[in-house]
């Protein structure tokens, strides 16, 4: 027999703030990016930018202030930006979020000016490439960057996984997809369209259920610590959470919009449900393990 | 100057003296450790051995703490010892994600990220570690590694050494003699619900309180920490 008799114990220090500021930013990142190239090189104001935006900046807000109550020290959280250690993504992850956040809150004060005829259509037209290319980096940079910050808490085995920078680009795309379908949807966009946006969300939720059930049976494990993670997630304290947010998060909302793109509403919930509670398990799983 | 420990599990005792000495010279809060004795027990009654394993955080000579902290109030000094500045730390807790050995902790007082600190403050005087000088049965030796006349040298020049997690590439300056791979292993089963002198504690949670006057200075970003030490740059990860 061998047994642990004393020991140290460990608190769980990243909870429910870090699964649910994955789901905003990845609906505001991929958000963007279905609507830049619908806009470029138009000139004409445009309802659904403003929609559309309003609903990225209202994301971030949310995003940040989940960040922020994360913190133990949220008072201090422009350290980050005024004494960033550039090799932490933490600190890369401020400026990213920071420049995001910034760049869609301009544009959408744009957008709004326009709409109501503050702002002429050759400086709209303008305004849209100015803000709108330097977004397509940083959106995919707000989708994805959570994935090497996982990668850099090498304490936690389960995070280092390779799949996980191409997982959430997927979340990205199809949280997008599924909000701009939404957006669409509420504006009347054209059928082609809200077609192209429910084949990407279609085939995009798809490939994320197939990297996560490679990424979860396919990929071998490095080291005890972080098969056991993987066996609570599975099968054991987690399981749950995830067979049920796969089922909710990507099962349903593919059904939902199969049916039509006109249920993209509720499509867009039950996949941000079910991505939270998919990355609910993925974020306490490899906390609840024991490092000593 | 290279930092380093040295624990001789064969000579621990699991007095918890350098548990204790550590708290009353670092004033850490209760609930949490900078320093503890993992206890195991191996074997059958009558064949009990139990293991008592000094530990704490390794000074790794590759800290993943150093490298994921974004405002280097995680920092490694040109001797090696692996600090913390609680005046710049903002409480995000990618550094305690970061270590491989639980060797990090959120003080509740402060909301800031604490752990072992190889007694800077006292080695900065020419003194050693408080827990060094308090080990009846001196299971814990201190020292400069680089120096081939230190204590530290001699024993790693004749004994047989182990760290804990040798795969995660941090080259942990904490190293063992006579270490047992059941304590130094972290997934052993504990013996119950409940420790055998402690209960599970309940996890503290949300914001820090209120610490008064925490005047945030500002260190300089410039390869100094806040009291003159210099720094050693971040690493690449799995770089030796």
């Amino acid at each position: 027999m061998s047994q642990v008799v004393w020991n140290a114990q460990h608190d769980i220090h990243w909870h429910w703030p870090i699964p649910a500021y994955i789901v905003t930013k990845a609906a505001a990142g991929g958000l963007v990016l279905a609507m830049v190239p619908l806009i470029l090189g138009s000139a004409s104001a445009s309802g659904m930018m403003v929609i559309a935006l309003a609903l990225v900046v209202a994301l971030m807000v949310a995003t940040n202030g989940l960040l922020l109550y994360d913190l133990e020290r949220p008072e201090r959280f422009l350290f980050l930006l005024i004494r960033p250690q550039w090799r932490s993504w933490v600190a890369r992850a401020a400026w990213i979020l920071t420049g995001f956040t910034a760049l869609s809150s301009f544009w959408f004060g744009v957008e709004l000016l326009a709409y109501v005829g503050w702002v002429s259509p050759g400086n709209l037209s303008l305004a849209r490439w100015v803000f709108g290319v330097p977004l397509v980096p940083l959106s995919l940079a707000t989708g994805t960057y959570t994935a090497f910050l996982f990668a850099q808490a090498e304490g936690r085995d389960f995070w280092q996984s390779p799949v996980t920078p191409v997982h959430m680009l997927m979340q990205t795309f199809y949280m997008g997809a599924l909000a701009a379908l939404t957006v669409g949807s509420l504006v009347g966009l054209g059928d082609v369209t809200m077609e192209r946006f429910q084949n990407f969300g279609l085939a995009t939720m798809g490939l994320s259920l197939v990297l996560v059930l490679f990424g979860e049976f396919g990929v071998s494990r490095a080291s005890e610590l972080a098969v056991r993670a993987q066996r609570e997630i599975q099968w054991g304290a987690w399981k749950h959470h995830f067979w049920g947010g796969l089922a909710v998060g990507l099962v349903l909302p593919m059904l939902l919009i199969l049916v039509s793109s006109y249920l993209a509403l509720p499509a867009l919930l039950a996949a941000g449900a079910g991505l939270f509670a998919y990355e609910l398990a993925f974020v306490l799983a490899p906390q609840q393990i024991q490092n000593s | 100057m290279n930092y380093g420990f040295v624990i001789n599990t064969g000579n621990c005792i699991g007095c918890h003296a350098c548990s204790t000495a550590c708290k009353s010279e670092n004033q850490v809060p209760l609930g949490v450790q900078r320093t503890w004795v993992k206890t195991t027990e191996q074997g059958r009654y009558p064949d009990v051995t139990r293991h008592f394993q000094v530990t704490r955080c390794n000074h790794c000579a590759n800290p993943p703490c150093v490298r994921s902290c974004p405002t280097t109030a995680m920092y490694q000094r040109d001797d090696g010892i692996v600090e913390f500045d609680p005046d710049v730390c903002i409480g995000c807790k990618a550094c305690i994600q970061a270590c491989p050995y639980d060797a990090i902790h959120i003080d509740p007082d402060s909301g800031t990220a604490s752990k072992c600190h190889y007694c800077a403050h006292r080695v900065d005087v020419g003194q050693e570690p408080a827990c060094v000088v308090v080990c009846p049965e001196h299971a814990i030796i201190a020292g400069d590694m680089d120096d081939p006349k230190s204590e530290i040298s001699a024993i790693l020049a004749t004994k047989h050494v182990t760290v804990r997690k040798p795969e995660q590439g941090t080259s942990p300056k904490l190293l063992y003699v006579n270490g047992n791979e059941l304590a130094l292993h972290p997934t052993a089963k504990a013996a119950g619900e409940s420790f055998w002198n402690s209960d599970v504690v309940t996890h503290h949670h949300g914001p820090a309180p209120e610490m008064g006057d925490a005047s945030h200075k500002l260190p300089g970003t410039d390869g100094t920490a806040y009291h003159g030490a210099q720094l050693r740059e971040a690493q690449d990860q799995g770089a030796p």
